[in-house]
């Protein structure tokens, strides 16, 4: 089973776009938990409609964004966990595929996609980008991080992720609420102390570009919160010299960039093809 | 996006013969996004599979469908289009899908950039046969002279890199009309490459970097029971243009050439390196975004 928890506050012009992208799916084993923070706008009435076909919901103020994620993660079953906010959508085939796949691979703890789409204000999809697949070590010392110093190249998406319960209760079966905003990077920090991270060769979610969402206006608090995290495990940030040897390296076909001690393993997800199934194939990037 | 639009009119096709059991994902994919200026047209072949079923339960929204006995799919294609009036074309065959924000994403595009007489995606997106997402791949851009070269068939694997995917290619009427207004139906399988021939004499293709459309792996697909006969279709459309297909000797300057540093791309000459055309979207000022044509290089 999947339990996917969505937590809102005021944004009902998205919240039943995204709803109906979870109830949509077509998975029968789906369970769905909203936890709405006491909104003004009508969110109450939309999640109303759907009701009966959530697990658990509420309206009431509450402790924050975090505060309502683990709220919504007590109620949960699930094999399956994930979050998603309620301005962002999963794409039509998300849930079967990830279903297919932690099936397929009992090793696999989570895993995110390798092709993030970005959407605008009326659901339109804007861009997809290829990423290059993710790395425990990379990720301590600031790949996933956007901050200056010229490593980071891609951030994990969050509405695109999901693990295991066994990998969640491992973790601590919860969020930090003692951050504000980076509350998903800090747990993809402790996911990281127990597991690899893989990267599945199609899209699963947009993130919704509202030029005033709050990761936007927050973004220095966000990477603050985020580099207070990474010192916790004190991995060195790649020196001037080691990121240009880095980029020099760039320019190598992909299999001369495999230089020991530089180049960072990933796991890959991808599709065999007509009449296959998926397979792991392994992945490296400098 | 920066203001309302002046959404264009466009007209989309479905062939459909004896595959209901795609049929309404199909036709779901076209009509649930809501595109306020849509024109759909779905042409079956007297089904005798319960498809009318299918197409009776959409009829309202349906602008003209019809089944009776046809020459085939791209016959069929061809019958729709005749009565297609929208400013923008393309065609969905029964058993592929639209993605959530396909049309709006075409409209939106027609409309802000007139310049642009046809697209397609840089991501051609395929299906399993149960419909889901399987495989997606970035192809790097198109280009005429690589086209009758034979880049987007696999005549030459080295060449080669990817299709253009039939699904995710939309046109504007103006184009279709000076291309002749018709598909070849003498080629009985390589229809849209046919069309794509005479497309390239007329204007670019651009490359839109964003999925449109998915493309469903069937074991029991026209297409791929019959791939060589499909090749052997496309090659004799490169051939009316002159095929010149890359020798063994250039293959391997082509396959030393990849290599290269993205940035060395640029200094090649024309015709080992090839220019292409891509839209995408651009922030503008931390609030909003607009679709841009950007100029790219591939080898």
């Amino acid at each position: 089973m999947i339990s996917i928890v969505t937590p809102s506050f005021n944004q009902g012009r998205y919240l039943e776009s995204c709803m109906r992208s979870v109830l949509d799916q077509g998975l029968s084993d789906l369970e769905y938990i909203v936890i709405d923070g006491g909104s003004t706008d009508g969110s109450p009435d939309i999640i109303r409609k759907y009701s009966s076909q959530l697990r658990f919901w509420r309206s009431a103020p509450d402790a924050g964004y975090l505060a309502a994620l683990n709220e919504g993660f007590s109620k949960t079953s699930g094999e399956i966990l994930a979050w998603i906010n309620s301005d962002d959508k999963y794409v039509p085939w998300a849930f079967q595929v990830i279903a297919d796949v932690f099936k397929k691979f009992p090793q696999v703890q989570w895993l995110t996609t390798l092709f993030p789409l970005v959407m605008d204000e009326e659901d339109r999809v804007l861009s997809c980008r290829q990423t290059e697949g993710y790395n425990r070590t990379a990720f301590y010392r600031g790949r996933n991080l956007r901050r200056e110093g010229g490593f980071y190249s891609f951030v994990i998406q969050q509405e695109s992720t999901f693990w295991r319960r066994s990998l969640w209760e491992a973790a601590g079966g919860r969020l930090d609420e003692a951050l504000k905003v980076a509350g998903d990077f800090e747990l993809w920090a402790r996911f990281f102390e127990h597991a690899d991270l893989y990267a599945l060769a199609v899209p699963l979610a947009c993130f919704r570009f509202q030029g005033t969402s709050l990761s936007f206006e927050q973004a220095d608090l966000y990477r603050q919160e985020c580099e207070a995290v990474l010192e916790r495990y004190g991995l060195p940030e790649p020196s001037w010299a080691e990121v240009h040897l880095r980029r020099a390296l760039r320019i190598l076909p992909p299999r001369l960039r495999r230089v020991p001690g530089l180049a960072y393993p990933a796991k890959i997800i991808e599709h065999a093809g007509r009449n296959k199934s998926w397979t792991v194939r392994p992945g490296w990037f400098v | 996006m920066t203001g309302p639009i002046d959404w264009p009119k466009i007209s989309i096709i479905t062939p459909s013969f004896n595959q209901a059991a795609f049929l309404e994902s199909c036709l779901r994919s076209v009509l649930d996004e809501g595109y306020p200026n849509l024109e759909y047209i779905v042409i079956d072949g007297a089904s005798e599979d319960g498809s009318l079923e299918v197409i009776h339960r959409f009829a309202k929204q349906l602008s003209f469908w019809v089944s009776e006995p046809d020459q085939g799919n791209y016959p069929a294609v061809e019958k729709g289009f005749a009565r297609a009036t929208g400013e923008i074309m393309g065609w969905l065959n029964s058993d592929d899908l639209y993605l959530p924000w396909t049309l709006r994403v075409v409209g939106e595009i027609f409309a802000t950039l007139p310049e642009v007489q046809w697209i397609t995606s840089q991501y051609p997106l395929l299906l399993s046969e149960d419909g889901l997402a399987v495989q997606i791949r970035r192809l790097e851009g198109f280009n005429r002279r690589a086209f009758y070269r034979g880049r987007n068939v696999p005549l030459n694997r080295f060449f080669y890199t990817g299709f253009i995917q039939q699904e995710s290619t939309f046109w504007r009427r103006s184009l279709w009309e000076r291309a002749g207004s018709r598909l070849d139906v003498t080629l009985p399988l390589a229809c849209d490459f046919e069309l794509w021939g005479r497309f390239w004499q007329l204007a670019e293709l651009y490359g839109v970097g964003v999925p449109l459309a998915g493309f469903r792996i069937q074991k029991q697909q026209k297409t791929s029971l019959r791939f060589e006969d499909y090749l052997r279709d496309a090659e004799i459309v490169l051939q009316r243009y002159g095929l010149r297909k890359p020798g063994p000797s250039e293959t391997m300057v082509l396959r030393l050439l990849r290599r290269l540093p993205r940035a060395c791309v640029r200094w090649l000459p024309e015709g080992v390196a090839y220019s292409t055309k891509l839209i995408l979207s651009k922030e503008v000022e931390q609030r909003s975004f607009t679709w841009r044509v950007i100029e790219g290089r591939f080898i």
